[in-house]
């Protein structure tokens, strides 16, 4: 039994309700409810009572550190089986580690913490990591995004990763560590036992400084399935560096976030490289990097290897023109594996989908999801995109929003939506402009294919 | 009492749009903010606001990018009855507050983590029937 609740004001009447219903819960959400230190105490007794709970998620309410001190006299009963406690900017301060601190300690069933968005400091996440240090703490994922740490954690965090074989995610984004602290943390990650499968730096401050470090971590750790370094400054150089972790034969990374690092088309050889033969690799983010269409040529070459088992690639904003849409379109009539694009926020034109969907069309091309938003469209190239929707089944998701489709537009895609051969389940239409009439049509699809959402 | 499944959710976005809402209010849903909500943590304004609003919500891909107009809805309404451009569309008359929120990352997959942009700029929109029902985009006052 599963408790699943956003952005819902509770009256009293209805807490007590949900209460009753909270006795059997297995999994409680309650994000953004308007909670308070008040409504802990009567969560503390609920968890003290239930001993089936094993998520709670109370993510966006004020709770604040008197909240937090309620929840843990239920969360530190030793018939609490705790997993997984997420309190994401729930209003707390360093106040509230030292409680953390001691659910730590005493709670081995406890395996995920969430507490981003909090102010509780480098001094507060320090108490946080002498109650990791506990034998009895079998962390597993630690998320201390938004935390206001500064480089100073990392020394702590290095002797909570010695001591945490179970640690498998550490998201550390959004704090300003600086490459020094971050080169402090890549020594530690390799020094330490534990086997880390998701590390995520976004915006911590980094440059290509701290790049060979993390190359470092790459290849040591085969476990690390999962990295992101967006958001920070690396640059093309740093990108080099990193390449020579990824391409490692002890490397085995999946998911690899590059968004907005400040690469170029001069990144994009030793990224083909990576794609063409880490056969690991799944899914790369190069989002809001000016890779242009030179860069996304190289890319596309990549993708037509054989040993390529991308399966999803996101060249959101990345500068891109019609001018590659015949290396791209080329690609997806040799490519068997990639699954999901990406394209959104290029200008790519009429004429440039209209060379995607040659591609497209090859019955190699499994393409299931296909993200075309903001890309300059007109319902000229509608009549395509509809042939598209209507032949290849394993189309399930298309985005087309803020295009300039109009009425002519969103017509042809409807139609293409109401015929039997067509599989697309998600139609996303954010921002764009259409008729009442049209507003209709596409309501009174949806009532006559419910099976399909058409999100605008 | 064995055998059922208890599952209360809310996620009013998550069902074929929020029940009989016009295209005027659905602009103002997702567009006007007015005023501007204020945020415990004020990097969580565009998180906090897209799902009170419900255009993010689970089981629904991130909205790639959206506006906030801090503005009453009059302002906006005011605007349509302005000379339209040449695409048909109509501007404020002067600049307003606005955040633009744009996905941070790349994954469409909730949850949605957002940047936010704060300009004074005027704002686009597209009117039907004296109302505003489409965000057209904004742009800085001209220098």
């Amino acid at each position: 039994m599963e408790l699943d609740i956003q952005c819902e004001e509770m009256s009293p009447s209805r807490w007590a309700e949900l209460l009753t219903t909270m006795k059997s819960c297995k999994t409680i959400r309650l994000d953004d409810c308007n909670l308070s230190s008040s409504n802990c105490e009567d969560l503390s007794s609920i968890i003290n009572t239930n001993p089936s709970l094993t998520e709670l998620k109370l993510n966006n309410n004020e709770l604040g550190d008197a909240g937090v001190e309620y929840l843990c006299k239920g969360l530190l009963m030793p018939s609490c089986s705790l997993q997984k406690l997420w309190l994401q900017n729930c209003n707390l301060t360093s106040a509230s580690c030292e409680t953390l601190r001691s659910v730590l300690s005493a709670q081995p069933s406890l395996t995920e913490l969430h507490v981003g968005d909090n102010r509780l400091g480098t001094a507060g996440v320090k108490v946080l990591c002498q109650g990791m240090m506990n034998p009895s703490c079998k962390l597993q994922k630690l998320q201390l995004e938004y935390c206001e740490l500064t480089a100073d954690i990392v020394e702590a965090l290095n002797a909570a990763l010695q001591s945490k074989p179970t640690l498998k995610e550490l998201s550390l984004s959004n704090n300003t560590l600086g490459d020094t602290a971050v080169k402090q943390l890549c020594r530690g990650l390799v020094e330490a036992s534990c086997n880390l499968e998701l590390l995520h730096l976004e915006n911590c401050g980094i440059t290509s400084d701290s790049c060979r470090d993390i190359s470092t971590v790459l290849s040591n750790k085969s476990s690390l399935m999962d990295l992101s370094v967006g958001d920070n400054k690396i640059g093309d150089s740093g990108l080099a560096l990193l390449c020579q972790g990824l391409m490692h034969p002890n490397c085995k990374i999946q998911k690899l976030w590059l968004w907005d690092c400040d690469l170029t088309s001069a990144s994009c050889k030793d990224l083909s490289r990576l794609i063409s033969t880490k056969e690991t690799l799944t899914e790369i983010s190069l989002i809001d990097n000016n890779l242009r269409d030179s860069g996304m040529e190289m890319l596309c070459q990549a993708l037509k290897d054989p040993k390529s088992k991308l399966q999803e690639l996101w060249v959101r904003e990345c500068g891109l023109t019609t001018a590659c849409c015949k290396v791209v379109s080329s690609a997806l009539s040799t490519n068997k594996h990639l699954k999901v694009l990406h394209m959104g926020e290029n200008k790519l034109g009429d004429a440039g989908v209209e060379l995607l969907c040659e591609g497209l069309l090859h019955p190699n091309c499994n393409i299931q999801s296909l993200w075309l938003g903001n890309c300059d469209l007109t319902a000229a190239c509608c009549a395509t995109l509809a042939t598209v929707m209507t032949t290849k089944q394993c189309l399930t998701e298309l985005d087309l929003s803020y295009n300039p489709l109009e009425d002519e537009g969103v017509r042809k895609i409807c139609e293409a939506l109401r015929n039997p051969s067509c599989n697309v389940q998600q139609l996303i239409l954010y921002d764009i402009l259409w008729s009442a009439e049209v507003d209709d049509e596409l309501r009174a699809l949806e009532d006559s294919k419910p099976e399909v959402k058409i999100i605008s | 009492m064995a055998g059922w499944v208890l599952c209360v959710t809310l996620v009013l976005a998550a069902l074929a749009g929020v029940e009989g809402e016009s295209r005027y209010e659905k602009f103002l849903r997702q567009h006007v903010d007015y005023p501007r909500t204020s945020t415990l943590a004020a990097h969580r304004y565009c998180e906090t606001m897209l799902a009170r609003r419900q255009v993010t919500a689970q089981g629904r891909p991130c909205k790639p990018s959206n506006t906030f107009v801090h503005a009453p809805a009059q302002d906006l309404v005011a605007a349509c009855s302005r000379e339209p451009d040449a695409s048909g569309f109509q501007s404020t008359p002067t600049a307003m507050g606005i955040t633009a929120c744009r996905l941070r990352g790349g994954d469409t997959r909730p949850p949605c983590a957002y940047r936010a942009r704060q300009v004074q700029h005027h704002v686009r929109v597209a009117c039907r029937d004296g109302l505003p029902v489409h965000l057209a985009g904004t742009y800085a006052p001209p220098q």
